[in-house]
């Protein structure tokens, strides 16, 4: 029993914090090993960044977990608005409404809100906004729908309010599905944040898209190891606290 | 209790309910049967509103449903399911008490009240924290029961509650109900497509076909004429077989020396001898046991052993009689 249980926590909580190592290892501790590289490394490669990694790091998890937070919030009042009105023509309508925003490709929404918004955070964060939605109600949706009709039906026939049905029935139900669509809209969105360095927001698409610039690879891998391995975090934590 | 009058109800233009009417007297059991989709469990949920009606009009406690808050009344009758529903993320304990806990009941009065009614319905307290998938079909059942019960409502509902349970366990579960009702003496409204599930529970009996109560009365009476030729075939041939079991050698008239011949020692009667082939049967028995007994053994005559160990005789006569007396 015992080592049953040691296995699983490690299992649950072991993996995660690897991950968390090797993020705080590579962020305050690549430039050390690119500078004592650079002797072997061509002229032109292995810049010094401007923005030191720690900084970066951040900047891209604010940008991410902000934008994110928001993004589940709404996607969480707006899949519990539609289950509270029991409206079909209302779900088919925010289905179809997300499934449209996310066929409009991140780079055009980035760029069209660069006139409204301004240079920075902003666009990127909106688009990081819009792509989380989707993935959320949709989960949170199907995730009720799941929910047997004989439950459902016990539930509404003991006298719960809609409300009551809602909290206490439908979101610790549905909770392992939402939880698996925050987690998809966590780790899409830990990349995506990447393309904003294009309009000037933080984050590692600041060396990447400076090093895809300067045709310096070194300078590419400082930035994308560190958004792999958050993306790996992401995923595991989210993973083993749905269980 | 609950009155109907005159009630229709139709999904777009599919008419359920045409026209039903009925009452339930308090601390009866009515029994709804008929095929499926025949508009049973459509009018059992106008009962607590979860079905609104087109025409007619339901009371409730002299009330009609419409002027109740629908939370307000669900909440003060009992609803019970098929496939129970009991919500699997809570206890067996929460789930009994959701509906006090909506009442807002204090917490000191809930627990006791759930031990009470796990006790009833013969339920051990080590049961309490299990969750609802470690429940075999029938305890799940039976802490559906319970949880219907919990508030102490006035009014019982329920749907095919023993439908999707096998049949040694649902006789089971019928007689716990049985027992159980005995002793709380709610108004049940129970829904149904089983003949012998019917009979059993039921003080009274609406057969239904499509969306109208076709013949009504007590199980008694139903073996009676019956004018609805649905009803007839849907309670089947062997109706009055199946009612035997209703009753128990109790109800009968006995006597304390045999009738038609043949004493218990062996004498011979008219058309075989008297031989005692089978331990007596005692007043608990059903009186499908006994005609079973008097067809094993060719005999019109059976002794019965009673509780202070005296034996006394029924007749064929007199069960044939006590029929037709429950029949008028």
């Amino acid at each position: 029993m015992k080592g049953y249980l040691r296995s699983r926590m490690l299992k649950r909580y072991g993996v995660p914090l690897l991950y968390l190592i090797l993020f705080l290892g590579w962020i305050f501790s690549s430039q050390m090993w690119i500078d004592m590289l650079s002797p072997w490394l061509p002229p032109n490669v292995g810049l010094v960044m401007r923005t030191p990694l720690p900084m970066l790091a951040w900047q891209h998890l604010f940008i991410v977990v902000i934008s994110t937070a928001l993004s589940v919030l709404t996607a969480l009042l707006l899949a519990s608005g539609v289950r509270l009105s029991r409206n079909q023509e209302w779900k088919s309508t925010v289905l179809t409404a997300g499934s449209i925003a996310e066929t409009i490709p991140s780079a055009a929404v980035i760029a069209l809100a660069v006139p409204i918004l301004g240079y920075g955070n902003g666009p990127c964060m909106l688009a990081l906004y819009l792509y989380a939605l989707l993935p959320v109600v949709r989960n949170t949706m199907v995730g009720m729908d799941a929910i047997p009709l004989e439950i459902a039906d016990a539930a509404e026939g003991l006298g719960m309010t809609r409300l009551q049905q809602l909290m206490k029935i439908d979101f610790p139900l549905a909770k392992p599905v939402i939880f698996a669509g925050i987690r998809t809209a966590l780790i899409i969105n830990v990349s995506l944040a990447t393309i904003g360095a294009t309009v000037g927001a933080g984050g590692f698409g600041v060396p990447i898209i400076a090093g895809i610039r300067s045709y310096d690879p070194i300078l590419v891998l400082q930035g994308s190891i560190p958004v792999l391995l958050m993306a790996f975090f992401f995923d595991r934590i989210f993973r083993s606290s749905s269980i | 209790m609950i009155q109907l009058t005159n009630v229709y109800k139709s999904y777009q233009e599919q008419p359920a309910l045409q026209g039903v009417s009925l009452s339930v007297s308090e601390g009866q059991c009515a029994v709804l049967i008929g095929p499926s989709g025949c508009g049973k469990s459509t009018l059992l949920k106008t009962i607590n509103r979860m079905v609104d009606i087109d025409e007619g009009e339901v009371k409730v406690r002299g009330k009609a449903v419409q002027e109740y808050e629908p939370e307000e009344l669900r909440r003060n009758t009992g609803y019970c399911i098929q496939g129970v529903g009991l919500f699997p993320h809570l206890s067996v304990s929460e789930n009994i008490a959701m509906v006090p806990k909506l009442l807002k009941w204090p917490e000191d009065k809930i627990i006791p009240r759930v031990k009470l009614l796990m006790e009833l319905s013969g339920l051990p307290l080590s049961y309490l924290d299990k969750k609802p998938h470690q429940l075999s079909g029938g305890e799940a059942q039976r802490v559906g029961v319970c949880r219907a019960l919990a508030a102490d409502p006035p009014i019982l509902l329920m749907d095919e509650p023993f439908g999707s349970v096998d049949p040694l366990n649902r006789e089971k579960l019928q007689q716990a109900f049985i027992a159980l009702q005995k002793e709380l003496r709610k108004t049940v409204l129970f829904v149904t497509h089983d003949v012998e599930e019917a009979l059993m529970v039921g003080d009274l009996i609406f057969v239904m076909n499509q969306g109208k109560v076709v013949a009504e009365g007590t199980p008694g009476q139903l073996a009676g004429s019956m004018e609805s030729a649905f009803a007839k075939e849907f309670l089947g041939k062997e109706y009055p077989m199946k009612l035997l079991k209703r009753y128990t050698a109790r109800d009968l008239p006995m006597d304390s020396l045999p009738k038609d011949g043949g004493d218990i020692t062996g004498s011979a009667t008219e058309d075989m001898p008297l031989s005692l082939k089978n331990p007596p049967l005692t007043e608990n028995s059903n009186l499908q046991q006994v005609l079973s007994r008097m067809l094993e053994e060719n005999r019109t005559t059976l002794p019965i052993l009673r509780e202070d160990d005296t034996v006394r005789y029924i007749t064929y006569g007199a069960l044939v009689a006590h029929l037709k007396e429950m029949s008028q």
